[in-house]
């Protein structure tokens, strides 16, 4: 290994630390890092991770290096973990100097992601066309499609001021949920269920249900049962979350008349 | 006769969905979309047909093997077609279904729910898995032959 085996460990700590926090599987963190390791000509390569963290240890001359990357929080960016892929492919096919390949990871970082206003119309179309999927008419997918555009700035600030994923959750929920609650009280004729559906797909752990299973199949238990705690906890945040105002609103009406 | 204005419905909201996931190129985001479409469609056809835990199996089943032949087309993860093409499927409204009636109380509807969510849930997650490892399994004998051609791993 002609490489300093503590400058290489930095290397793959972060590459490993991006492709998690960006939403790769388990087993391609561990394959990644495996590949990469290898490339170098480090000699009984060990990585281990799990969600919450990744540990890699190599042996060079006898000696052990190792290290551990501490990983809070994570989401899903297709286009990083895609050019994260392709800089882990290209490093095994062309072994460049640490230097160059942490370069080039810096620049999959700097790299811009799509602006504000697009992210916006995303995250509403994606309501608003939940809400017709699920049966409801265009005038519930107009009102989801502003409780898209809620739940967005919702969850960026919440990102920001480091959160929990269970008040980040219940309160992005809410807010999704509080204007159609209102709407509908003052009588606008529409279907409350289904624009609350379209909303919290965007929230709903979906995806990281069935990746649970897809981890138990995998053989990566560990993985698997703290995923399924953060379903669990997330689901019953957004549920928490929509009952709130519309629990209040009943309350209230009752109270009036 | 069917309804099949729900997959234009899903291949819509995967286009939002592709936005949310920061899947930055066009070709990838049309590609992705499609086999979202294509699974509810598969899911509708099957529909009374089997029960729904069968029909999320053969729609993920269709998602999963489209999103790997999109994979080797693009030259990229197949995890990028596969989370979207799955999304219309993924029981988000089941699992916030039984969150609702557990805090509501109604412990017999939780529990029917309950077991629906995670049936589909497994469903998928055994249609995903059943793909990926025949895939990883090709790509390992390949990476092995690499091995004894030239002495050395190459991935």
């Amino acid at each position: 290994m002609k490489e300093n085996p503590e400058e290489l460990l930095n290397l793959a700590g972060e590459i490993g630390r991006q492709l998690l926090i960006n939403g790769a599987e388990i087993y391609r963190v561990e394959d990644s890092l495996e590949h990469i390791l290898q490339a170098y000509g480090c000699e009984q390569i060990e990585v281990f991770a799990i969600p919450a963290c990744i540990i890699i240890n190599i042996v060079e001359n006898g000696v052990n290096h190792s290290k551990t990357v501490r990983i809070k929080g994570s989401g899903n960016n297709m286009f990083r973990l895609g050019a994260l892929n392709d800089l882990s492919r290209k490093i095994c096919r062309e072994i460049p100097s640490i230097q160059t390949a942490q370069a080039e990871l810096e620049e999959i970082l700097q790299s811009p992601l799509y602006p504000d206003i697009i992210s916006f119309i995303g995250y509403g179309a994606g309501a608003a066309f939940f809400t017709l999927f699920w049966g409801g008419k265009s005038l519930d997918a107009i009102i989801a499609f502003c409780g898209g555009l809620i739940i967005k700035p919702t969850l960026s600030y919440m990102k920001e001021v480091k959160a929990n994923i269970f008040f980040t959750n219940l309160l992005a929920s809410m807010l999704s949920a509080i204007f159609p609650v209102l709407l509908q009280s003052i009588g606008v004729p529409m279907h409350l269920d289904k624009i609350i559906i379209g909303d919290i797909m965007l929230l709903v752990p979906g995806i990281a249900m069935t990746n649970v299973f897809r981890d138990v199949l995998s053989g990566d238990f560990v993985t698997a049962v703290s995923k399924l705690a953060e379903v669990l906890i997330v689901s019953l945040a957004i549920a928490v979350g929509i009952i709130l105002p519309i629990s209040a609103t009943k309350l209230i009406l009752t109270a009036i008349g | 006769m069917l309804n099949f204005l729900p997959c234009l419905y899903a291949f819509c909201a995967c286009i939002g969905f592709c936005i949310v996931f920061e899947v930055h190129s066009m070709k990838f985001i049309l590609a992705a979309s499609s086999s979202g479409a294509a699974a509810w469609f598969v899911y509708i056809l099957l529909n009374g047909r089997m029960s729904e835990a069968g029909r999320c199996f053969i729609a993920t089943l269709v998602a999963a093997v489209i999103s790997e032949i999109l994979a080797r087309i693009f030259k990229t993860p197949a995890t990028i077609f596969l989370i979207v093409g799955i999304i219309p499927l993924v029981p988000g409204g089941g699992l916030y279904d039984t969150m609702d009636f557990l805090l509501k109380g109604d412990t017999r509807m939780f529990e029917i729910q309950g077991i629906r969510t995670v049936g589909s849930a497994i469903a998928i997650a055994v249609g995903c898995s059943l793909v990926t490892s025949i895939v990883r399994i090709k790509n390992y004998k390949k990476s092995v032959t690499f091995v004894t051609d030239k002495g050395k791993k190459i991935s």
